[in-house]
């Protein structure tokens, strides 16, 4: 891959390529859930969600690592990227076990179960693929969007206009 | 590298009555210490209240705590419920569906 080439065609289209710009990549244990909670939550501010979408895109996160500790062998990978508009974190965790990957809403009465629920009810978009040796689980959020209509909440008459937002949120990613 | 506390409480006991007061963020490394603490409680009141004005962020771990906790005190025909959420436990509560079970207040005072 040629990367100069890539960043002129970035230039000259205007737009920054769709080349993952990786923006957190970290090992963890259960120690490490909730420092790697916070540092997730200051990558996904800086890279321009922010407020509630940012929370709960935080929080679907945090479900996925705390399932991988549970659930996958005391300890998994955090991929956190940025492909264009859109962040994606990858959670791989190496669970040798082949129970059912719970995602639907327990009872009430039911006390645990609700981590994948909350992970595909917070983003809309939680993929969950079996591995051989493990589960790889997958949030998305789209960044454009979600700025757009912070934008469009703040200034009525800048939101109307879609090429501001989009120039606001290029600016921010450097 | 050893858990920080990153919540703390407070109780107030009046009669059969306790109120459980949170602050602070509480995630699944802090949910055995909270499972803890409210079975103590329901163990020692007929009526427990879990305040949770200052409480910043909770998961699923924590709702699983709740749950267990409500789940004795229902056993042994008492009451366990959380007040004033947060916006976060607000939110979180009512994504999971089980912000009416744990927030309806019992009929006895």
């Amino acid at each position: 891959m040629n990367d100069r080439q890539l960043g002129e065609d970035a230039r000259v289209s205007g737009r920054s390529a769709a080349r993952p710009v990786v923006l957190l990549s970290q090992h963890f244990t259960a120690e490490a859930v909730t420092p790697l909670r916070h540092l997730l939550a200051a990558r996904v501010t800086a890279a321009g969600l922010s407020g509630d979408n940012g929370d709960d895109f935080v929080l679907a996160v945090h479900e996925l690592v705390t399932n991988a500790v549970r659930h996958g062998g005391g300890s998994g990978h955090l991929d956190l990227r940025q492909v264009d508009g859109v962040l994606v974190c990858e959670v791989t965790d190496h669970g040798a076990g082949s129970d059912a990957l719970p995602v639907d809403l327990p009872p009430v009465h039911v006390p645990g179960g609700r981590g994948l629920w909350l992970a595909h009810q917070l983003t809309g978009a939680l993929m969950l693929t079996r591995r051989p040796d493990g589960i790889t689980a997958t949030v998305s959020v789209c960044l454009i969007r979600q700025t757009a209509a912070a934008v469009a909440q703040q200034s009525p008459a800048a939101g109307a206009d879609g090429m501001v937002d989009a120039s606001a949120i290029e600016g921010e990613q450097e | 590298m050893s858990p920080k506390l990153t919540w703390q409480h407070q109780i107030h006991a009046e009669g059969e009555r306790k109120t459980i007061v949170l602050s602070g963020e509480i995630d699944m490394n802090g949910a055995p210490r909270l499972q803890d603490l409210l079975h103590a409680a329901v163990d020692n009141a007929d009526v427990v209240e879990v305040d949770a004005a200052a409480v910043t962020f909770i998961d699923s771990s924590v709702i699983s705590a709740l749950i267990t906790a409500r789940n004795t005190a229902a056993t042994n025909g008492r009451h366990l419920s959380l007040v004033n959420a947060s916006p976060q436990v607000h939110r979180v509560l009512d994504v999971t569906g089980v912000l009416n079970a744990l927030t309806v207040k019992s009929g006895r005072r």
